[in-house]
């Protein structure tokens, strides 16, 4: 009698903690599809018959494809950027003898402390003074400050679990060191390689402060054009601005199953040991 | 002959660290080290969009900071910063863990929801705050309608003072919660079962195996977490830029958003770029207390 107590408590516990986390998001879910008389009526509908009249809406909307675009543009291209200039710096702080490692290492990490509020004003004046403001490549650049030391320090931990003996024995063969690191080591740690690839992806796609002060209009990306919905009327685009916040959380909701555990492990920096 | 001495040259350099690391090691220099020694220069100077063109870029000295010091404004951000970065960071550190422990204790197909209370942290930020204004509207938001159903007066959240920071935080905890709780749970692996039932032989309740046994040896990595949740709560932008604009009134305007406002909505470059230098001092100031204090000295970051 005790036992089921205790389990009874522990199941109402865990629908707690499972209403807390997955309401907000299916709440959002859910207004996306309502009508605007659904969406404003007090109390809250939890029945309506749904339409898909606010994704049309917001399709239509002026800047939205365009800035679906670029999002997925800056992206990309930082992703790719970051991915190969983080691997082989992460492979060489693996595996050669470097003056002062330690340091580098501890610098590359501690620009995470760098809040970007502070990178923000000078990277608006230089990208104005060399003509890319208001750019999308402006973005892509912006965006190594925070994605490639987390390349860096998640390819690392990797890297280090490949062992040695491996590439030993392929350079006996002939290859040369850079043909062993492409050849050998890189197809071993293709779940690293994943891993970093979406989490900068992600954390690209999520950039909301450099996206506000570098770029607008048609240059900028979907954070952005959330936040002008809101300031422009509340009131009137809820519908609209549930549609664009779904159509934004879908590629992450997608992504982050089917990697959950690289995904939780570079989240919590697994390179600090 | 020839192809032989380009080929062994070739091999020497990628055999030679620098060809790997170079190339990070220059994007990172230019995109951290340069804007971070161009907002010091700016900081000693006056940098004023509006008026550019006229006056140029003048020197200050030490004039933006020192007004800035005397600003009342300036003050009060810092207030609101610690407020509510003390504020997120305990309810996140005593939620966090308290979640860890009792999802450890769960046996058999219960797990599986650990894979879900991670979700959180993927999302957008500005999407959660967009989905959180949703759920804090005062006509036809959910949560006014959950607290007068409970038979209290439901109130407008975001236009208080007090309660916008509550509803910030609010927010911030159902995001970022998660985190201190992934890597509780990493940590709670290292504790050796033989050490808790020693304890308990001894006699020890669930309290005092928490305080003397657990909680040493879980501390060194969560406090890991804590001091990475610490640096990205200071940060913090988007949601104060959806949900309150700062507002109401300067009630939830962090230094963060200070600084934003100062230079993006009164173009005065350099003195924001000196209050973002004096956000930075207090970041390194508390991040290593926090080490001392929280992560423990032996411990390697």
């Amino acid at each position: 009698m005790k036992f089921n107590k205790k389990n009874i408590f522990k199941v109402i516990v865990i629908l707690f903690i499972l209403t807390w986390t997955l309401l907000p998001i299916v709440w959002i879910i859910m207004n996306s599809f309502k009508g605007g008389a659904d969406i404003t009526a007090y109390p809250p509908r939890i029945v309506f018959s749904p339409t898909v009249e606010n994704y049309i809406q917001a399709f239509q909307g002026r800047q939205f494809r365009v800035r679906f675009f670029n999002s997925l543009f800056v992206a990309s291209f930082n992703t790719l950027i970051c991915l190969i200039a983080g691997t082989l710096g992460a492979y060489g702080f693996s595996r050669f003898k470097i003056k002062g490692k330690k340091h580098i290492l501890f610098w590359i990490i501690s620009t995470r402390m760098f809040p970007p509020v502070v990178a923000s004003i000078p990277f608006f004046i230089i990208f104005n003074r060399i003509g890319l403001l208001n750019t999308r490549v402006s973005l892509i650049i912006a965006y190594i400050s925070f994605n490639l030391p987390l390349v860096v320090w998640l390819m690392k931990g990797f890297i280090d679990d490949v062992p040695i003996a491996i590439e030993e024995a392929a350079q006996i063969d002939g290859a040369n060191a850079f043909q062993v690191f492409f050849r050998v080591t890189l197809p071993l740690v293709k779940p690293g390689l994943a891993a970093s690839a979406i989490l900068s992806f992600i954390f690209s796609w999520n950039e909301f402060l450099f996206a506000l002060i570098l770029t607008s209009g048609r240059q900028t990306t979907l954070p952005v054009n959330i936040t002008e919905y809101i300031r422009w009327g509340e009131g009137i685009f809820w519908g609209e601005i549930s549609a664009v916040a779904v159509i934004i959380l879908l590629p992450i909701l997608l992504l982050s199953i089917f990697v959950q555990k690289p995904l939780v492990e570079g989240l919590s920096f697994r390179g600090i040991k | 002959m020839d192809k032989e001495r380009s080929k062994s040259i070739l091999n020497k350099i990628f055999s030679s660290s620098i060809f790997y690391i170079l190339p990070a090691i220059i994007m990172l220099a230019l995109t951290t080290i340069f804007p971070f020694i161009f907002a010091v220069y700016l900081s000693f100077n006056r940098y004023d969009l509006r008026f550019i063109q006229r006056e140029g870029v003048t020197f200050l000295g030490l004039t933006n900071f020192i007004s800035l010091l005397n600003s009342s404004s300036f003050w009060a951000s810092v207030e609101t910063t610690i407020i509510y970065v003390g504020g997120a960071l305990i309810a996140q550190i005593i939620l966090g863990i308290a979640l860890a422990m009792f999802l450890d204790s769960l046996k058999g197909p219960l797990q599986k929801i650990k894979s879900i209370i991670f979700i959180p942290m993927m999302l957008t930020p500005v999407v959660v705050a967009t989905t959180f204004r949703l759920l804090y509207n005062y006509d036809f938001g959910l949560i006014g309608y959950i607290i007068e159903s409970m038979g209290f007066i439901k109130f407008p959240w975001l236009a208080h003072p007090f309660y916008a920071r509550i509803a910030l935080i609010i927010s911030d905890v159902w995001q970022w919660t998660p985190l201190i709780t992934v890597i509780t749970l990493g940590a709670l692996q290292v504790v050796p079962d033989t050490l808790l039932e020693s304890a308990e032989l001894d006699g020890a309740g669930w309290l005092q195996k928490f305080r003397y046994v657990v909680l040493p040896i879980i501390m060194p990595i969560v406090g890991v977490g804590i001091l990475l949740r610490f640096m990205d709560i200071v940060k913090f932008f988007d949601k104060i830029y959806v949900l309150t604009g700062g507002g109401p009134g300067m009630a939830t305007e962090t230094l963060t958003y200070h600084i934003y406002q100062i230079g993006f909505n009164f173009m005065r470059l350099g003195r924001a770029a000196a209050a973002s230098i004096l956000l930075l001092i207090g970041i390194i100031i508390i991040s290593m207390l926090l080490v001392k204090f929280i992560v423990q000295p032996d411990v390697e970051v």
